[in-house]
């Protein structure tokens, strides 16, 4: 299938601090492509890049050398930047920094409305995307008053509404708590499901990333592993020396495997790790 | 005698009013000195309220604190001195930073407390020490420093007050696993040396798990359980219908137990894990 | 905290005063408050407060919540009363005290004053409870656009008070939590002369100053995301459209406006 979004050589860094020292490359010589209506997580620890990463998907940062390709417009231009927008959202980590509106719908109505859409189509477009989140019912309250699960999922309205294609969410449950990060988590993976959107997942949380088609991990500004959830958490020492974790159920199987035991070590979640254990066990 | 003691502790949001909530209702508890306890439960179980009337942020609506022994409401006034003993860092501690320099704001409580010169300086370095902050950061503006950095240094400005009973809220929210880890560590060390009390709130029972030696769980207001970590864990079933999410390693135990394997779901450590079940396979293969 | 703030508060409901067109509300509203000010006798206010009354009876607004909006100001009208009550002259003297005379004119003044002050506060908080903060923004933006001819940025203008509103709660909480941690490390935020006090608001405000830049520029860049650019013609879902409703409520005011022209002339003024 095609790509949506096309990493080339792409080397970004912040600009320089007041006393005008450049700073190091926050990402060197990416080289990636997002493929369409796929659900890519990337991982990394703080400063490994992986935020830079997602802004420069939507032109938020633009390439110090090389291209990003957004449906094969380049973001460097800014006669493209209205049309990468409208096809690459964006959602934040904090929830309460990006909802502009003080009534949930009038928040969704936000992006189409900046488009100049006609508001009979507005309003199909928020009743949508507000029923596809489940959060039709509270269209009607203040964002204040609402969980940061609920906020997240206000936000990812707010994108769908835009009808973008695909959706890239920078660390959305990092400050959430453990219902509020599944309420995020189903949502988008239901999005990437039923409605073919294209999803970029960035996170530290590797219980996160198991769930994506394919795992991309960040560190020092470079692609470290790339490949699905059980080709890169099959490598679970590489993992731990760059500062992530790797789940409990792939470490057991390491050890087992390591203490003679007859396990595969390719185990990525609790499911496939008791029914291995079961049938050891019951032989 | 317990440094913490609750008695009957009740209270009311927006009491009298028809909109009235009960944020935490007749808890009873004991804590004894020493102990590093976890405290855990879901949004809106009340462990935010709980914490903050053990240094009297908060007044119990009805019940009463006791802090070493004494009620900590009977003494009109002596609501500051109890803050000082009972230290208390919020969730993102980091958002209170607001001097010119790291080292004056961590000496912001010591200085509240009327610590002399010397004596400001001296706690100051030592939580610096204990949160692993290098000495050469504290002339620094805290606004300069990196998230991680932040925190510690907002850990530590709750340290530098000497508190016997330290309280933190969270924290490890935020940070990736490096990170977090780092920061339990560090929590079990200050712990060790200086031999206070700490309670530790928490949403990750992984995190818990690793570091407290007794656990608190708040469900729907209530106090739950309150008991060491194995007892707690040994039941893990109950913790689920909590809606608390338990270490995968102990959901896996829990699944085992439920294909009618023969195991005790009390595992909370991928080591304890690979220790039974190795004894278990390896005994079945003789 | 959060909970004792009224103005700007909405109150969801389905009445008709709900269904006005906001624009017609706001200027309604302001002619109300104008002909608060022309009534001059007990008579002409009396007919305001029915009216008033009539219009929290349709808004379907808990008087309750009403009264609330008044506690905050109820200094201010515990003082206005105060001063009415030894200012007024003439009439029949009521209680000598050396410095000063109650008559009875005065008591009169007095509560006229502080009825119209109610009715001040109670017509602009019934506004502000049956429309939404966006509606509002949006109405004012709609009612200024001629403003447009003079170069002046409505819809950015429009913007900003959107964003002042919906960061109000947030910010209020935010002031909560700081002021909580810097009590937990022994700040005495209470006691000690003005200078001290003042000083005492530093480590509050140094921290929400921080905060809220902060949050500006996350919300700067979460705003372009969206397509934001300040500059574009944006459209709007909600349409602003007056209907058959508005058109009665017009006429209502211009009635009450009537009535109260016609009471002041056949009634003594009082003031």
């Amino acid at each position: 299938m095609e790509n949506i979004i096309e990493f080339e050589n792409v080397s970004f860094r912040y600009e320089a601090d007041e006393e005008g020292k450049l700073l190091d490359l926050a990402v060197e010589n990416i080289n990636l492509g997002i493929e369409k209506g796929s659900f890519v997580a990337v991982l990394g620890h703080n400063g490994s890049g992986k935020s830079t990463l997602a802004k420069l998907t939507n032109a938020i940062n633009v390439p110090e050398s090389g291209r990003v390709l957004v449906n094969g417009l380049d973001s460097a231009d800014e006669k493209n930047t209205d049309e990468i927008r409208r096809t690459v959202g964006m959602v934040f980590q904090n929830p309460d920094n990006q909802i502009v509106a003080t009534i949930v719908e009038d928040d969704v109505a936000f992006g189409p409305e900046n488009l100049g859409i006609e508001p009979q189509e507005i309003r199909r477009r928020v009743d949508e995307a507000l029923k596809s989140v489940n959060m039709y019912d509270f269209r009607l309250s203040e964002p204040y008053k609402l969980s940061g699960g609920q906020k997240q999922r206000v936000a990812i309205a707010g994108v769908l509404a835009m009808q973008t294609q695909c959706i890239v969410l920078d660390e959305p449950t990092a400050m959430l708590d453990p219902s509020g990060r599944q309420e995020v988590i189903s949502t988008i993976k239901r999005l990437n499901k039923e409605l073919g959107i294209t999803v970029v997942l960035v996170t530290h949380f590797m219980e996160e990333a198991v769930e994506a088609d394919r795992v991309i991990v960040m560190d020092k500004g470079t692609v470290f592993a790339d490949g699905t959830a059980r080709e890169v958490f099959s490598q679970s020492e590489k993992l731990l020396a760059v500062g992530l974790d790797v789940p409990q159920a792939t470490q057991l199987a390491k050890l087992l495997k390591a203490g003679g035991i007859n396990i595969s070590t390719d185990i990525l979640n609790e499911k496939e790790c008791i029914e291995a254990l079961v049938s050891l066990l019951k032989e | 005698m317990p440094v913490i003691s609750l008695r009957n502790v009740t209270h009311t949001y927006g009491e009298g009013l028809p909109i009235s909530v009960s944020a935490i209702k007749d808890i009873n508890l004991d804590i004894e000195s020493g102990e590093l306890v976890g405290i855990i439960g879901h949004t809106g179980s009340g462990k935010s309220t709980l914490v903050q009337h053990l240094n009297g942020l908060l007044k119990p609506t009805s019940g009463s604190v006791f802090i070493d022994g004494e009620d900590i409401w009977a003494k009109k006034g002596n609501i500051r001195q109890v803050r000082f003993k009972v230290g208390l860092c919020f969730q993102y501690p980091e958002y209170q930073l607001f001097e010119e320099t790291v080292f004056k704001d961590i000496a912001f409580g010591p200085k509240n407390m009327g610590l002399s010169k010397e004596e400001t300086e001296k706690s100051v370095l030592a939580a610096a020490k204990y949160v692993g902050l290098k000495p050469e950061l504290l002339s620094k503006s805290p606004f300069d420093l990196s998230g991680g950095e932040k925190r510690r240094a907002a850990i530590a400005g709750v340290m530098a007050m000497n508190p016997k009973i330290l309280i933190l809220d969270e924290p490890t929210a935020g940070l990736d696993p490096k990170g977090r880890q780092e920061i339990l560590s560090m929590i079990k060390h200050y712990q060790r040396t200086t031999g206070s009390t700490v309670l530790l709130v928490s949403h990750s029972m992984e995190d818990v798990a690793s570091v407290a030696t007794k656990i608190l769980v708040m469900n729907k207001s209530r106090l739950a359980m309150y008991d060491s970590v194995e007892n707690v864990f040994s039941r893990a079933d109950e913790l689920q219908k909590m809606g608390l999410t338990v270490p995968q390693i102990t959901r896996i135990f829990i699944g085992l137990k439920e294909k009618g394997i023969d195991v005790e779901t009390d595992v909370y450590t991928v080591k304890e894990g690979y220790r039974r079940l190795l004894s278990m396979l390896k005994g079945g293969e003789r | 905290m959060a909970r004792d703030i009224t103005i700007g508060q909405y109150f969801p409901g389905k009445s008709l005063l709900h269904k006005m067109d906001p624009r017609v509300k706001i200027v309604l509203t302001l002619v109300f408050l104008v002909v608060i000010f022309l009534c001059k006798n007990f008579w002409a206010m009396g007919l305001m407060v029915a009216f008033l009354l009539g219009g929290v009876l349709i808004s379907g607004v808990p008087f309750k919540m009403l009264l609330k909006s008044l506690k905050g100001i109820l200094l201010i009208i515990f003082i206005t009363a105060i001063l009415n009550l030894f200012y007024a002259t003439g009439g029949k003297v009521l209680l000598d005290l050396k410095f000063a005379q109650i008559t009875d004119k005065g008591v009169y003044t007095a509560i006229f004053m502080a009825v119209r002050i109610s009715c001040l506060i109670i017509s602009s908080s019934l506004m502000t409870y049956t429309t939404t903060p966006t509606m509002l923004t949006d109405a004012i933006e709609r009612l200024l656009s001629p403003l447009k001819v003079f170069k002046i940025q409505v819809n950015t203008l429009a913007m900003m008070m959107t964003l002042a509103l919906r960061f109000i709660p947030t910010l209020i909480e935010e002031i909560d939590k700081i002021m909580n941690a810097q009590k937990a490390r022994g700040a005495d935020l209470e006691s000690g002369n003005l200078i001290e006090r003042a000083k005492a608001l530093v480590p509050i405000l140094v921290p929400l100053f921080v905060s809220s830049f902060r949050r500006a520029y996350e919300l700067a860049f979460a705003m372009e995301c969206r397509c934001y650019t300040g500059s574009n013609e944006r459209t709007r879902m909600k349409q602003m459209k007056m209907s058959f409703l508005d058109f009665i409520f017009i006429f209502g005011i211009i009635v009450l406006l009537a009535g109260v022209i016609l009471l002041n002339r056949f009634f003594v003024h009082l003031i």
